[in-house]
């Protein structure tokens, strides 16, 4: 059954390094998350961090680390989670994307990914609901990903290339296919594999449909918190 | 002779460089030593009672020169690093002072200040800064009680780590971080709405840097009058393998900053960032050299090569300015009504 696993990312920092956390007392009391880790917490401690409570598997489909209640992300932990996210999803080959992210934090992330400049940009949801990707997108990716959105389910190549380009010629999807197959192994969209005679397209066999994060369908499937 | 404590002064004044403070107080030493024989022992005393606050000012970026000293806000503060380069000398003149030790079997000088006079504002900012408690032989963050005791409106205290306290520095760093972001909480409504969170991100990562380099390194923040920011913190240099900085240039300081792959990222966030953001600039003292990192992504290089080893500071200092356009058009429309 296919599952969307959700780590809160503070929650998890309080129970496994809480001095990384700074709560005022002021009037005002804020949370910043200074340190993800220990000293030497780098991206590779945060993928093995992500590993343990996600413990990953087939039915997955996507991942969400939540960033609730957090106000201030400092640039190191920003770093560590820019380059740590696009690396784990590129190894399952599944999206993860921020959720709940204040608007202070959106733009620690974001001057992160223009500094730290990882291979491909990171998704994130805003408090307010909007979703966007920070970091820089290759421009081979941008159409689609614009096409995925107005498609707003999942989709398969041959009626992403009729919404594309009005035919659906084995060229064509081929070509498409190409780029869907790359944005999948870096794990900026996802795909979820289905009888062909539930799509429009295809009576017989399988093909896969490909989504973005940010896709309702998902929404709906079991969530699994951590931790 | 030699069993009387000899004195010399060494006058701390607005300029006060830790080249020419170290020269000051080593040749006088020396000197005495070649009167009375290295048996003398000999009492350093920095005389900071001629301290005075400067009515010169700089707000404007694009003026910034490393030829001005007095890089205050409205009102005449003094630059935060005269005070920084007093305790950076004094801890290198106490490193020495053990090594003598090691060498000739007793110390053969002691270390006292004369602090500026209490009634005038140099004295209460020394007060503020928490110095009659840094100049102490162990030091102490004196004012690290409560962040609405230690505090003024426009500067912290000056936040030195012990040395003793580095085994315990994750609980200790957590305070300082939380005191910290509640003093940025407390003057928010001096700030920019994106300057209150930029300095809330990049406080912690300098408190971070300066802890992790062990006793000696201190950290202090000013938002002054003018809304012009300055971060001051200073690491000391302790012999590494392999060396760091790997070499004399300044240069290769400055590549050195810049390339930095293995620590956090808060020099990225200060040099890629914060100036462009803020029209800023990050001036570095290291050796007899001073680097400024700027806005517009060029590096200066100023100072003259060092004479001797002898009188190089082993610390550096860093100072971060930032002027925020937001809070000086608001600062001026309030001084206007």
């Amino acid at each position: 059954m296919s599952v969307v696993k959700q780590l809160n990312l503070l929650d998890a920092i309080r129970k496994e390094h809480p001095e990384g956390i700074v709560e005022g007392f002021s009037k005002r009391p804020l949370v910043t998350l200074v340190e993800l880790g220990s000293q030497d917490f780098r991206s590779p401690e945060m993928i093995d961090l992500l590993k343990r409570y996600w413990k990953p598997s087939d039915d997955d489909v996507l991942y969400i680390i939540n960033l609730d209640k957090v106000d201030v992300l400092t640039p190191s932990a920003a770093k560590i989670l820019v380059e740590s996210v696009p690396e784990l999803a590129a190894e399952y080959k599944k999206p993860i994307f921020f959720r709940a992210v204040r608007a202070y934090v959106a733009e620690a992330l974001n001057i992160a990914a223009i500094t730290c400049d990882p291979p491909i940009p990171i998704w994130i949801e805003e408090k307010g609901g909007e979703f966007r990707l920070v970091g820089k997108l290759p421009g081979r990716f941008e159409n689609l990903v614009a096409k995925l959105e107005e498609a707003g389910c999942p989709c398969s190549a041959s009626s992403i290339a009729l919404h594309t380009t009005g035919e659906t010629s084995k060229k064509t999807i081929n070509k498409l296919s190409v780029y869907l197959q790359e944005m999948v192994t870096l794990g900026l969209v996802g795909r979820i594999k289905e009888n062909a005679g539930a799509t429009q397209n295809r009576e017989r066999g399988w093909t896969y449909l490909y989504h973005r994060p940010d896709d309702q369908s998902l929404m709906n499937m079991p969530l699994v918190d951590h931790p | 002779m030699p069993n009387v404590l000899q004195t010399v002064t060494v006058p701390v004044g607005i300029t006060f460089d830790p080249c020419q403070g170290l020269r000051e107080a080593k040749q006088k030493i020396a000197a005495l030593r070649s009167e009375y024989g290295n048996e003398v022992k000999v009492e350093v005393v920095f005389d900071a009672r001629h301290l005075e606050l400067v009515t010169e000012y700089a707000t404007i970026p694009d003026e910034f020169s490393l030829d001005q000293f007095f890089i205050t806000g409205k009102g005449g503060l003094l630059n935060l690093t005269v005070p920084v380069n007093l305790l950076r000398v004094a801890g290198t003149l106490w490193e020495w002072r053990r090594s003598e030790f090691h060498r000739i079997g007793f110390y053969p000088i002691e270390i006292s200040y004369i602090r500026p006079s209490p009634n005038t504002l140099v004295g209460q900012l020394w007060d503020v800064l928490g110095m009659e408690g840094l100049i102490k032989r162990p030091p102490q963050n004196n004012s690290l009680q409560g962040v609405m005791e230690f505090q003024s409106r426009y500067i912290t205290p000056l936040l030195l780590v012990k040395k003793d306290e580095v085994p315990q520095a994750d609980i200790k760093q957590n305070r300082v971080h939380t005191y910290f972001q509640n003093w940025i909480v407390e003057i928010e409504d001096r700030l920019g709405v994106r300057e209150k969170y930029d300095l809330l991100q990049a406080i912690p990562e300098i408190v971070i840097n300066v802890v992790r380099h062990g006793g000696g390194g201190l950290v202090g923040l000013s938002v002054w009058p003018s809304g012009q920011v300055e971060i001051i913190w200073s690491n000391p240099l302790a012999k590494t393998d392999p060396p760091w900085p790997p070499g004399d240039e300044p240069q290769v300081l400055a590549e050195s900053l810049l390339a930095s792959k293995s620590g956090g990222a808060g020099i990225k966030f200060i040099t890629g960032y914060l100036l462009k953001q803020y029209s800023g600039v990050l001036v570095v003292n290291w050796r007899t050299h001073y680097l400024a990192f700027r806005s517009g992504g060029d590096i200066s290089v100023d100072g003259l090569y060092p004479r001797s080893k002898e009188f190089i500071p082993r610390s550096i200092l860093f100072n971060l300015h930032l002027f925020s356009s937001e809070v000086r058009i608001r600062s001026s429309r309030d001084e206007r009504s």
